[in-house]
């Protein structure tokens, strides 16, 4: 992780309330791997006070001799509709790559991205990974996307242009599916009988999670989540980003020694740092409901 | 970063009990880990101390999750003073900050009186811990929970008692939660501290009106800090400077030289660098710069001369 002084090449909006920024960052696009993030500070003002946590959505050239990063994010408050006024030739002091992102599971033959509003740009530098394996014939990627209404629907060009299949839920109809992603996700295990044989990487809010829980422990699917918390520091200082965790199931992912797992002393639970442990984690590591 | 330890044109160097600092910033407690986390960003040699996240003597995992919200200007949070415990802290943690030439302080933590003294006596037998830095803003659990900063008579008693356990340099902090914070600087150096740093976070509380919960989820309340508590924490070093003879070490939203400088002319001899290290891992060294600057643009030769000399 370090400091890059960024300059903002472009900031526009993709629909109602969602923004993709362009940001020159050389050495931030050549470190980061797919699910790891950035944190943002907003402004040099000292309020909003924090730093800001995105996902980096893709690495790019931009040509004219410019590498750098882009952010896909929606206006929810104070720091986002700060970041939305930025305009080209803007500077934005960044630290990254941050956290842990998604292990590829080489194991398994389909990939299925789940991905919901602005959890999707969080899949995407992994989904262009699996897009060039699925052109060599190494795997199949299955893309499942999520959006309350038609027009919140964004990136489904981007994720349309890689090697896969990608399906389309729409809660209140409309498209391909009608309804919630994660009955869209049953549906698709079942029926194509690809259970013993596939691995889930999901973004998106918690309670879609939640509903992943039982489809994952049904057909006994590997599944990893990005999750979110609120960041002090996003270095694993301030400890103010815990998630519950479930000890059995980080013993049997983590080299306990390297991460920032603290367990109680009975019981057979603990807090994990989601900016240094995650923000990716299994789905069984994480306790949804402390 | 700049480097900042060879200049000598002006003198930074301030006296914290038996510690000797090369310059008066040290990270506030909890906001800094255990120092690892920033090497990165920082040298750790080129600060005045280390002060490293709050020990208690048996691990803690600390408050429920949702620790931690954005309030205008500042930060809200509950950690609960998670940390690994004082054996873990020795045997995992300091090896690594023993490698620098920086003192290292420890905050410590505790439930009881004992529990504070034993943390103490512990610490001060392994190698490389300098001073002892008392959060009494911690629940009593003898006294039904109320916290020993509330209380001089608690405050009293848990000081003396880490005083009686060790010859490292005793520093309580103290809680601006109080009435009158003067009588508990007043406690702290009659039971024998070296110095004394102010303030831990103010309580406080945020509520979501859609929820109709606490920001903070099932922890309710938590600390009030950063920037939005300058002026009142300056104003309580301020009050406790003007009544103790110890060395006063000022904490509370400090971001840059001048919040710096404002604590060091009311009278305090070093500040704390709390959740704006968060923010900007590298703004101690800033600091540092900054009242070196300050010091050589006004051509004043060392903090001493400056320290307390705001006329009132
Ligand atoms: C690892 C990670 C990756 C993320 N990636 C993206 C992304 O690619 N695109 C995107 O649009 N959003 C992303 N988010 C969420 C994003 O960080 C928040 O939407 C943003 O911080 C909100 O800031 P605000 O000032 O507009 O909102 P406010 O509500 O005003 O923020 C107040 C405080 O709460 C924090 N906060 C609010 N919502 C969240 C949240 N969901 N997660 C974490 N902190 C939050 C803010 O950082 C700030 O400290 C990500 C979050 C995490 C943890
Ligand atoms: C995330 C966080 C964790 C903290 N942990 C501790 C702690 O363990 N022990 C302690 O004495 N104070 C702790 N504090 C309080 C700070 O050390 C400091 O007194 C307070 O934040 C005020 O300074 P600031 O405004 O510069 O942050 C913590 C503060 C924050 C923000
Ligand atoms: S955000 Fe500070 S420890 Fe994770």
């Amino acid at each position: 992780m370090f400091r890059e002084e960024s300059t903002v090449l472009a900031n526009e909006e993709l629909a109602p309330g969602f923004w993709k920024m362009r940001l020159v960052a050389p050495g931030i696009a050549a470190a980061t791997k797919p699910g790891q993030f950035i944190n943002i500070k907003v402004t040099r003002c000292k309020d909003p006070l924090f730093r800001r946590p995105f996902t980096v959505f893709r690495c790019s050239d931009f040509g004219g001799g410019n590498t750098g990063i882009e952010l896909v994010y929606e206006i929810v408050g104070r720091g986002t509709r700060v970041m939305s006024a930025m305009r080209k030739g803007e500077g934005l002091d960044l630290i990254g790559p941050l956290g842990r992102g998604f292990e590829l599971r080489h194991d398994k033959r389909v990939h299925i991205l789940v991905g919901s509003g602005v959890g999707l740009p969080a899949l995407f530098m992994l989904g262009e990974e699996l897009s060039l394996a699925a052109g060599r014939r190494e795997l199949e990627l299955v893309i499942m996307i999520d959006a309350k209404t038609k027009k919140r629907l964004i990136l489904e060009e981007e994720f349309r242009s890689l090697n896969g299949k990608t399906m389309i839920s729409i809660h209140d109809g409309g498209y391909d599916y009608h309804g919630y992603v994660t009955e869209m996700l049953r549906t698709y295990i079942d029926e194509e009988g690809i259970a013993a044989d596939c691995a889930i990487y999901a973004c998106g809010p918690e309670l879609m999670f939640k509903a992943m829980v039982p489809i994952c422990s049904q057909y006994n699917v590997p599944a990893q989540i990005s999750m979110e918390r609120n960041m002090g520091c996003g270095v694993g200082a301030c400890l103010s980003c815990v998630c519950r965790v479930n000890k059995e199931a980080v013993m049997k992912y983590r080299d306990i020694r390297s991460s920032h797992v603290q367990f109680e002393d009975e019981g057979n639970s603990g807090y994990a740092l989601v900016c240094r442990d995650g923000p990716v984690f299994n789905i069984d590591e994480v306790i949804f409901d402390e | 970063m700049s480097s900042i330890v060879d200049d000598t044109s002006v003198n930074l160097s301030v006296n914290l009990g038996k510690i000797q600092l090369k310059n008066p910033v040290m990270p506030a407690s909890g906001t800094f880990g255990y120092g690892e986390e920033f090497a990165d960003f920082i040298n750790l040699n080129d600060l005045g101390a280390v002060i490293v996240k709050g020990t208690t003597l048996r691990p803690r995992l600390g408050s429920f999750q949702h620790r931690l919200v954005e309030i205008p200007g500042g930060s809200l949070c509950s950690i609960g003073i998670q940390n690994v415990g004082v054996d873990r802290f020795i045997a995992d943690k300091l090896p690594y900050l023993r490698q620098f030439r920086v003192p290292v302080i420890v905050n410590i933590a505790g439930e009881s009186v004992e529990e504070f003294a034993r943390v103490t006596e512990i610490l001060s037998k392994a190698e490389g811990v300098s001073g002892i830095e008392i959060n009494i803003s911690c629940p009593n659990v003898k006294k039904g929970g109320m916290h020993f900063g509330v209380d001089p008579d608690a405050t009293f008693a848990v000081v003396r008692a880490v005083r009686n356990a060790t010859d490292l340099t005793v520093m309580p902090k103290l809680t601006p939660n109080v009435t009158d914070i003067t009588a508990f600087a007043r406690a702290c150096e009659e039971a024998g501290a070296d110095a004394i740093s102010l303030i831990n976070g103010f309580v406080g509380m945020s509520i979501d009106v859609n929820s109709k919960r606490s920001r903070l989820g099932k922890n309710l309340t938590g600390g009030v800090t950063g920037p939005c508590i300058k002026p009142l924490a300056l104003r309580l070093v301020w009050q406790v400077a003007q009544v103790v003879n110890v060395p006063v070490v000022g904490i509370g939203g400090i971001t840059s030289a001048e919040d710096a400088l404002e604590f060091i002319l009311a009278g305090a001899c070093a500040v704390e660098v709390g959740t704006y290290n968060l923010v900007d891992p590298w703004v101690m060294i800033e600091i540092i710069d900054g009242i070196r600057s300050y010091l050589m643009e006004k051509k004043i030769s060392g903090l001493n001369a400056i320290r307390g000399t705001f006329e009132a």
